[in-house]
């Protein structure tokens, strides 16, 4: 019996950029299926160099044919300093202007999943309405970059976070859209960090500006308040289906551990623990309704060298 | 609970330049079952590591659909900055049944 190939092409399109650097990403895909962004260019990761150019084509999946596309390039100032850099699915939310992320803002409202393992992406809440991005520091004496809400349409809501952080990762909405989760950095012994995951309220940023705005010290009941299990910090975080906990994972002696956090209340329970020694890096991967999943890069010395290893750890529910 | 820790065949020491190619780091992508969506292969909950086509390479981003199926962007180079670039759905299922002898 012969066994089709499981591959079906459903767009093509040559490139010929004539140098190395030359990039093809898929952005995206439509929930329905129906359409796709792929981004192409060239200047390789290095978005902000002089020459370098984006174009971004909407894929029309079920003809096979390109719908629209919009050509892209970086401009700079006169000493040479980046304004406005496009980037495949990544914002450089300082260098990218209000009209480039409104504009990807609406892609990123439309795409069931952005692909978030970029620097700075652009995520969307389920429902559509919001996205949320790390933006960095307007101004060059504030050494922080933080985290801006936005509706679909791109305008801004406000700032998510309301303490003051050198650094911001991980944005990720519940699954209802109602909260939002990060990994957060605080200032700790000059310029270090004291990392942790935190959790703030959607509906708190979105319907008041005033009060995002004077939300450093917020009096939420988790605004700025670090997600603590067993008095270790979060180490990445997924939210379960029900977006009423957080997974949240710790990297504890000669463990790896994932907590089991509600949202509301902080209370929290060892869920699931693999043994993992402290060289092997272990991260969350999805919380989907029949399991939670992680992997592991691990470093092993075999005859023949180094070498790499990826263990996957499930855990069930039930 | 249930919590289960597998490796897959992902060893790089493996003298096949194959594996060497077929990417190191962290899978970019995993579905619900656990099938994995590395650089050039899919590996399955079970261990199995499925190659696919030599010339072709996974872009890191794709999407697992709720049908299980996948919506990738592959691409086959020609020369320097040069090839091909294609938007495939890829059904990991379809050659495990097969090869099973069940009907496509």
């Amino acid at each position: 019996m012969d066994c089709p190939s499981p591959l079906e092409p459903l767009f093509s399109m040559p490139y010929d950029y004539g140098e190395r650097h030359a990039m093809v990403e898929l952005l995206g895909v439509s929930t329905d299926q129906e359409r796709a962004w792929v981004a192409h260019g060239t200047g390789g990761t290095t978005y902000d160099q002089p020459g370098s150019r984006r174009t971004i084509i909407e894929v029309d999946l079920l003809q096979g044919t390109e719908r629209s596309r919009v050509e892209v390039a970086p401009t700079f100032d006169a000493a040479g300093e980046p304004l406005h850099v496009p980037s495949l699915g990544r914002l450089w939310p300082n260098v990218v202007d209000e009209a480039g992320v409104a504009w990807l803002g609406q892609i990123g409202a439309d795409v069931a999943a952005w692909q978030g393992h970029g620097w700075f992406p652009v995520v969307a809440s389920p429902d559509g309405r919001y996205l949320v991005h790390t933006r960095w520091p307007d101004r060059a004496d504030v050494d922080a970059d933080w985290l801006a809400l936005r509706d679909a349409a791109g305008r801004y809501l406000g700032r998510v976070e309301p303490a003051v952080m050198r650094a911001v990762y991980e944005p990720s909405f519940s699954p209802d859209g109602e909260y939002i989760a990060y990994r957060g950095c605080r200032p700790y012994r000059g310029r270090g960090c004291l990392y942790d995951t935190y959790v703030e309220p959607v509906a708190d940023h979105a319907r008041s500006k005033r009060r995002l705005r004077s939300a450093f010290g917020g009096k939420g009941p988790l605004q700025g308040r670090p997600i603590d299990v067993n008095g270790a910090r979060g180490d990445g975080h997924r939210f379960a289906p029900d977006g009423r906990h957080l997974f949240v994972l710790v990297h504890e002696k000669a463990q790896a551990c994932v907590f089991r956090v509600q949202v509301e209340t902080q209370q929290h329970e060892r869920w699931a623990c693999v043994q993992a020694e402290p060289q092997d890096r272990v991260k969350l991967l999805t919380a989907g309704q029949r399991g939670l999943v992680a992997v592991a890069r691990r470093t092993t010395t075999g005859g023949r060298g180094l070498g790499h290893r990826v263990p996957v750890v499930r855990t069930r529910y039930d | 609970m249930d919590t289960e820790f597998q490796w897959f065949g992902l060893d790089t020491t493996d003298p096949g330049p194959s594996l060497r190619r077929a990417g190191l780091g962290l899978p970019s992508r995993m579905r619900h079952d656990g099938l994995v969506l590395g650089r050039s292969f899919v590996a399955r909950p079970t261990g199995e590591v499925d190659r696919i086509e030599e010339s072709l390479w996974w872009s890191e981003a794709s999407h697992f659909a709720d049908d299980g199926t996948i919506v990738a962007l592959v691409q086959r180079a020609r020369g320097m900055g040069a090839g091909e670039a294609v938007v495939v759905r890829f059904d990991p299922d379809i050659r495990r049944d097969c090869e099973a002898g069940n009907e496509p």
